[in-house]
Parts: structure tokens; C-alpha cells; sequence
């Protein structure tokens, strides 16, 4: 009897002990966009894809053409940047980027990679040498010290550079690999971490070391852009 | 995006459930539905009346919403001190349930292009606790848009039990030289309604309202009946407040919406997009709304 009672204790207490979920079991692929669907647009809740200026921000002279065409393999999407430093004795770092974004939070936090195809055709004048070429995450609820954006209201980001060339060339980047940029004061609550789970914009962005009046800028491209 | 993707895979229990809901019904004898609006009588309300209710509230009332070019839609957007709903004579009388001849529905249809926003819709509360809003034909060009937040708090309601329900089931088309076919099906339910007090209008909250249960269906040139199970409705699985369990609280039900979405969404401010802002058109009607009984 003692046995008996034992063994049905054993057996009780062992179905408690396998009772584990995985929280991140339903985090499957998630392809953003291979670009060859008839509606052009990305998957959801991401909207459709755009191309932008930045520093300055909301100039969409910098944006000479933003159009699908030809990818990796059938069709991507490209954005023709001209950009110019503002002369006003400082170095504004101008950029352009594609990005597609949600006005929905989309959480990461189970994914380890961000899949993406890309290359770089130099303009005229092409962005001098140290411009960098970023992977963006975009989390623009996240918080720091408690406050969405931060006290400053930053749109918070993550980033990590990858090496482009005229080629087309695949990429498997770690979200672990990202990093928030160090022109944002305000540290994510979480840091990295902390922007995965509410990412609502990705992605690729040409950051120029152009000179304070200098121009320059190229082709961006990018396609079968996922995550893993 | 290719058909082919992973995200349908990732997607595939919502889509599953769109499918499902994407082809117009048989007719099962073994059926009864109950109806809630068959759009022919007159004004902005629904026959169907609550069987419970706490407050005495009356029944609900169709109306309109969109968050642009409210002067653009028709019918235009109902206020509480202006009610614009209107139905419209169908193009030729039909049959629908039991022999019936159908001579309105509700339509809802744009005169220009919405630029820029998620989409627009028509719903209707299952029940109003305002008593008496005045008609109006009055549409000033520049007609403020109910925001999803403040048109659901300007129309109190009282939330209804549907768990005699198993769906919804409805006749419907759309024009498609007008634009979008596309139609989604929504349940307001206590979860998804600012209303209900559980999740947070707040925009891009985590626990952001408005992410309803719900299912799409593509409407044809001629009134099909289409019949929505409410076991189908599924949530994005990726954004705004998910309960648990993840299914519609039939419990504490507000209204139904039927919702056209902007294929693409919207142009970042600042941004260029190729071909330039995405832009919204349709020509849908509804008609013939009854609940399925369990």
C-alpha cells in the first residue's frame, strides 16, 4: 500500500515536473518580403515600402527615385539617393534609407535573424569613404527609464553595418549583433534587447560621412528580406 | 510578397479561417438563423433586439467610419448630433432567405480617393444607449472623421451575450472597376473594444484596442451569401492586446464591422513611396445580416 501510494505520489508529482512551454515554440519564419508578389507590398503588419532622406529629415529632394525593379532574383526594390550635407559648418551625417514600416509592434524577441539581400551602386559622386551601410530595427514604442522614447521622445532604433558592394550578396544577421546607435543619449530600457520585442520598422539605411556642403549618394538596393 | 511565402505559412490558422470564410454559403435547411438586419425598413437601427440587458439600452445603429476624406465617403459618417446613414435600393431586387425579396442593402462607397490611411468601414452596435440622434443630409466638405477612439467612445453601448450564436451570415458585393473587393468581418468584442475597458486605444500600445477577431472574404459582382462561423474569427496574431485564450469573448459582444483595408497602408511622413501614397476606393454592399443560431 505504502508503494502503491509512493509510486502514485511519483507519478503526480512527475506530470508537474514536464508541464514546460516554450514560449517562443510559435516563432517560425517570417518572410517580410521576396518582392514578387503582384500587390508589391510586404507582409503584414508591415506597410508598404518607402524611401527617405535623413539629416535632414523630410526631404524628399533627396530621393531622386523610389521604385521596384530587378533583385537578387526577380524582382527588389531600390531607392536612387542624392544627398547633400547642409552647409552650416557642421557635419549632419545625411543619410538615405528604405524601410517599410507598422504602425503595429511587432515582437522579435523569438527570432535570432534578420535575412536580407542588398547591394550598392555609387552615384556620380559617390558617398565618401567611413559612410557606413546599416541593417535597421526600428522600435519606436520602446521605453527608456520608463518613458516611451525616452524624455528626449527618440525613435529608438537598432543597427548593425554590413559591408555592401555593386553585387548582390546575401546576408544572415543575428539580432543579437544589433546595437542602438550612440547618437541616441537615452538607452533602451533593456538595451537591444529591450527594442526586439517591439519592432515596428526594418529596414537598410546609407549613413555618409559627407562633408559639411558635400554631396553624394548612389542606389540602394535590397531584397528577400526575412526573419528567422 | 510571393504566395508561396513563409509568412503564409506563419499565418496560416488566420488564413485558414479567412479561407473558410472566403466562399459563398449553401442554404442548409438544418440552419435557423435569427436576424438582425434585413435593410429594409427605415432609419439607422437594427431590428435585432438583446434579449438581456442590463441598462435597458436600446438596439444599435448602423453607421460609418474612416479617419480621412469622411466628405468622400457615403454614406458619410454618422456624429451624435447628425445621423447620415442611409440604405440604397439595390440594382435589381434579389431573393434571399426563405423567399424574401431584397430591395435595399447597406452600401458604403467612396466618391474619391482615400489617401493615405488603413481603410474605412460600415458597423453597426448591438445595442445604443443613445436614444434619438436627428437625421441629417447635411455634409460639410470638410466633415470631421471619427477617429476609431472617439467614435467608439461617443456611442455607449452595453455589451451582448452571443453564445446562442455559432456566426453571422450575410448576402454581399462589391463593384470592382470601384476599387477593393476585399471585405473583413469583425467582432467587437469586449477585448478589442475600447468600450469593454480591457485594452488600451493608445496607438502602437502593446495592448492597443481594435485588433478584432475577424475574417475576410472577397466580395463578387452579384449578392452571394457568405456565412462566417465565429469559431473561424481569427486575431493578427501580431499586434494589440491577444487574450488568453486567444478566441472572440462571445460573452460581452458590442457590434460587427465590416472593414475595407488600404492594400499597403500608408506613406511614412517625410518618405517617398513608389507610385506615391497609397490610395482607397471601393463599392461594397452588405445585406441581409442574421445571426446563426447554435
Amino acid at each position: 500500500m505504502k508503494t502503491a501510494l509512493c509510486l502514485l505520489f511519483l507519478t503526480t508529482v512527475g506530470c508537474f515536473d514536464v508541464e514546460q512551454v516554450d514560449p517562443c515554440a510559435a516563432a517560425g519564419p517570417f518572410l517580410v518580403d521576396d518582392f514578387e508578389g503582384a500587390d508589391e507590398l510586404p507582409a503584414p503588419p508591415f506597410g508598404q515600402w518607402s524611401c527617405r532622406g535623413f539629416n535632414p529629415d523630410d526631404a524628399p529632394e533627396a530621393v531622386t527615385e523610389c521604385t521596384f525593379t530587378t533583385g537578387q532574383d526577380g524582382q527588389g526594390f531600390m531607392g536612387d539617393f542624392a544627398l547633400q550635407d547642409v552647409r552650416n559648418m557642421m557635419q549632419e551625417f545625411t543619410g538615405g534609407a528604405l524601410r517599410t514600416s507598422s504602425t503595429r509592434a511587432l515582437d522579435l524577441s523569438c527570432h535570432r535573424e534578420l535575412l536580407l539581400s542588398a547591394r550598392f551602386e555609387a552615384g556620380p559622386m559617390p558617398p565618401p569613404a567611413g559612410s557606413t551601410f546599416n541593417a535597421e530595427l526600428t522600435c519606436q514604442s520602446a521605453k527608456a527609464g520608463g518613458v516611451v522614447g525616452g524624455t528626449s521622445g527618440t525613435a529608438f532604433s537598432i543597427l548593425r553595418i554590413l559591408s555592401l558592394t555593386s553585387s548582390w550578396q546575401s546576408f544572415r544577421v543575428p539580432l543579437s549583433s544589433f546595437t542602438q546607435p550612440s547618437w541616441q543619449t537615452e538607452r533602451i530600457d533593456g538595451n537591444e534587447r529591450g527594442c526586439l520585442p517591439l519592432v515596428d520598422g526594418v529596414g537598410l539605411q546609407l549613413s555618409t560621412t559627407l562633408a559639411d556642403g558635400e554631396s553624394g549618394g548612389g542606389k540602394l538596393f535590397i531584397d528577400n528580406v526575412s526573419f528567422e | 510578397m510571393s504566395p508561396s511565402s513563409n509568412a503564409v505559412s506563419r499565418l496560416g490558422a488566420l488564413l485558414v479561417a479567412q479561407a473558410c470564410a472566403c466562399s459563398p454559403s449553401t442554404d442548409p435547411a438544418s440552419e435557423s438563423y435569427s436576424r438582425i438586419d434585413d435593410m429594409e425598413g427605415e432609419g439607422s437601427r437594427i431590428p435585432w433586439q438583446a434579449p438581456h440587458t442590463d441598462s435597458g439600452a436600446g438596439t444599435g445603429r448602423w453607421q460609418s467610419f474612416a479617419d480621412v476624406g469622411c466628405a468622400s465617403l457615403v454614406p458619410p459618417p454618422t456624429s451624435p448630433d447628425a445621423d447620415r446613414w442611409t440604405f440604397t435600393d439595390v440594382p435589381k431586387p434579389y431573393t434571399t432567405f426563405s423567399g424574401a425579396r431584397s430591395t435595399r442593402a447597406a452600401r458604403l462607397s467612396t466618391t474619391e480617393p482615400l489617401v493615405d490611411t488603413w481603410g474605412a468601414g460600415m458597423r453597426f452596435d448591438l445595442t445604443s444607449t443613445i436614444d434619438t440622434v436627428e437625421p441629417s443630409t447635411e455634409v460639410p466638405d470638410d466633415l470631421p472623421c471619427p477617429t476609431a477612439e472617439r467614435d467608439l467612445s461617443e456611442w455607449p453601448a452595453e455589451a451582448v451575450d452571443l453564445r446562442d450564436y455559432r456566426g453571422i451570415t450575410f448576402f454581399g458585393m462589391a463593384d470592382a472597376a470601384a476599387g477593393t473587393t476585399r471585405v473583413s468581418v469583425l467582432l467587437l468584442d469586449r477585448n478589442s473594444d475600447p468600450r469593454g475597458g480591457i485594452c488600451d486605444p493608445t496607438q502602437a500600445s502593446p495592448t492597443e484596442c481594435f485588433n478584432s477577431f475577424a475574417a475576410s472574404v472577397e466580395l463578387g459582382a452579384d449578392f452571394k451569401r457568405f456565412q462566417v462561423d465565429f469559431s473561424e474569427l481569427g486575431q493578427d496574431p501580431q499586434w494589440g492586446y491577444r487574450p488568453t485564450p486567444n478566441e472572440p469573448d462571445l460573452e460581452h459582444v458590442y457590434g460587427v464591422a465590416f472593414q475595407v483595408f488600404t492594400p499597403g497602408g500608408v506613406c511614412p511622413d517625410g518618405a517617398v513611396c513608389p507610385g506615391g501614397p497609397p490610395s482607397l476606393t471601393f463599392d461594397i454592399w452588405i445585406d441581409d445580416v442574421y445571426f446563426v443560431n447554435r
